[in-house]
């Protein structure tokens, strides 16, 4: 297994360019976290993955087999994305025999199992379902096809906190079981953030970061302390973000930490990914 | 298996559809007898009653069937990861499945129209083929040759219906709304208002050249139905060729 590998991928739409010379490795057995701006082409990547549109220009391919057009590399794969493709009309329970008959792996059993957490009635036709319902209901598909990559495009969306915090268990447990490649492009970063392996941030069609989960949160750390004390622990050091709460402030720090140097009253923690992700992504 | 499985549920989304057409085709064709043993007036009169062309219904069923045949089962295949070629290859299987079972199911109206025909019943019942290419002075056809005949031509008139019906929808598909509505716009306007004007100026030799048009390809001067067959043949596969280009770069649309 060699992964999805992305050679130098190139697509536009109209005078938009989507992806530029994009270029990047997802391995087996990791979880990815695709992170970007709206528009910053994070679903239009993984849909020229999974062959729903067609790059203008490079290469993909899903264990070394060309994922243009070919049955074998895309039966892989499984994308569950933010628009829904499975026809209206059919009901939740169909929608699961019929993925059945497509990914001999499908376990019915889990995914019906699954519909009894979430409290999904599997009887409903999917026009019925609610926005929520009808992520958990692909939600649901996802974890039960059992595909070596699964792709995750806006997963929690509609969701509240208590399925949102259901799902990442779910996750959990079954990469934990049964070891597979996620690839979960979100706006909700905090919330995944410890989920994560890998991450790969995308801005305006290129990839601006690709490392390691732990890679990148070692590039910088955070401080909570009173006012006072943070304020004068950071006046020299490169600062990417501030909170205040009552005579509490959080200030997010990019730079190695010489812990010597670290006055009492002052908590350090680890760098928060979303505030350098707003950071590395502002259009400042 | 998963090339079953498009074929199966290609096949399965028109399941409902056809199987509530055969019902209201048979149906009709039952009360046609009731009508005339209950009808006063053609018992007293002696007057007939003619079934004719009944089989053209399963024509311009199959013809919605292509039209409603593609965006939802290409989102759908999309989603199960198959190609657009196996799609597509797996929708030409499903459309000749249809075209047999719907050409069966007219060959059955036939022998059912057959029984119930005599000049005591007073009803007369004529295929698509008899009407479109017997007339006085040819030898008809009959028994065998005639089934034959008519499940060759009627496959092939239902390929043809699905394959433009198909076509139409995936064209549709590519184009962006405002393309839509100049295309179905003005192909009415240039259909239903512009030719006619233009062939009444011209003392309607625009109909005229379409007639004899459709009279040679078709065969029917010549009585010849495997004309017909020839014709829908290559029209079916030209119109599949054009639906592929159409098919083979199209993406979701958001």
């Amino acid at each position: 297994m060699n992964g999805i590998e992305i050679n130098n991928v190139t697509k536009t739409f109209g005078d938009t360019l989507a992806l530029n010379q994009v270029s990047l490795t997802f391995e087996p057995h990791k979880i990815y976290g695709l992170l970007g701006r709206n528009g910053a082409g994070k679903s239009t990547l993984l849909n020229i993955i999974t062959n729903r549109l067609f790059a203008d220009s490079g290469q993909v391919t899903i264990d070394d087999l060309s994922s243009v057009e070919n049955d074998m590399a895309q039966g892989l794969l499984y994308l569950m994305s933010e628009k829904n493709l499975y026809p209206e009309s059919m009901t939740c329970n169909e929608a699961f025999k019929w993925t059945k008959q497509f990914f001999k792996d499908f376990d019915l059993d889990y995914a019906l199992n699954l519909a009894k957490q979430f409290k999904l009635n599997t009887k409903k036709k999917i026009r019925s379902l609610s926005t929520g319902y009808t992520s958990i209901f692909k939600i649901i598909i996802a974890l039960s096809v059992n595909t070596p990559y699964v792709l995750f495009d806006e997963p929690v969306l509609g969701l509240d906190a208590n399925h949102r915090e259901m799902f990442y268990r779910l996750l959990i447990e079954k990469y934990s079981d049964n070891p597979f490649t996620a690839i979960i492009s979100t706006h909700l970063i905090d919330e995944i953030a410890n989920l994560l392996e890998y991450v790969m941030i995308i801005k305006n069609g290129e990839i601006l970061v690709n490392e390691s989960c732990e890679t990148l949160l070692s590039n910088g750390y955070s401080v909570t302390g009173t006012i006072k004390h943070v304020d004068t622990f950071i006046a020299d050091k490169e600062v990417i973000g501030e909170d205040v709460l009552g005579g509490l402030k959080t200030a997010t720090i990019i730079g190695s930490l010489n812990k010597s140097t670290v006055p009492e009253g002052i908590e350090i923690t680890n760098l928060d990914l979303q505030k350098l992700f707003i950071k590395l992504t502002n259009e400042e | 298996m998963k090339l079953n499985a498009i074929y199966k549920y290609q096949l399965v989304d028109h399941r409902n559809a056809v199987l509530i057409f055969c019902a209201v085709i048979l149906a009709v064709m039952a009360l046609v007898p009731m009508e005339i043993t209950f009808s006063s007036d053609i018992l007293t009169t002696n007057q007939s009653s003619q079934i004719a062309g009944l089989d053209m219904a399963p024509a311009v069923f199959l013809f919605i069937c292509g039209l409603n045949a593609f965006k939802e089962n290409f989102l759908f295949a999309l989603q199960n990861g198959i190609s657009r070629k196996s799609l597509f290859v797996n929708r030409i299987s499903v459309a000749v499945t249809l075209a047999v079972a719907m050409a069966l199911f007219s060959l059955l109206l036939l022998a059912l129209g057959k029984l119930i025909e005599s000049p005591a019943s007073g009803i007369a019942y004529s295929s698509l083929l008899s009407m479109i290419y017997q007339s006085t002075g040819t030898v008809p056809f009959s028994g065998l040759s005639e089934y034959l005949v008519s499940f060759l031509f009627l496959t092939v008139l239902f390929i043809a219906a699905q394959t433009l019906g198909y076509f139409i929808t995936v064209a549709l598909y590519r184009m962006n709304k405002k393309q839509k509505i100049s295309y179905i716009v003005g192909f009415y306007i240039v259909v239903f208002v512009v030719l006619p004007i233009i062939d009444m100026f011209i003392s309607g030799q625009i109909s005229t050249i379409l007639l004899k048009f459709l009279d040679i390809s078709m065969g029917i001067s010549a009585h010849n139905p495997f004309i017909g067959m020839f014709s829908l043949l290559i029209f079916s596969i030209i119109a599949t060729g054009l639906t592929w280009i159409l098919i083979r770069k199209t993406g979701v649309k958001n």
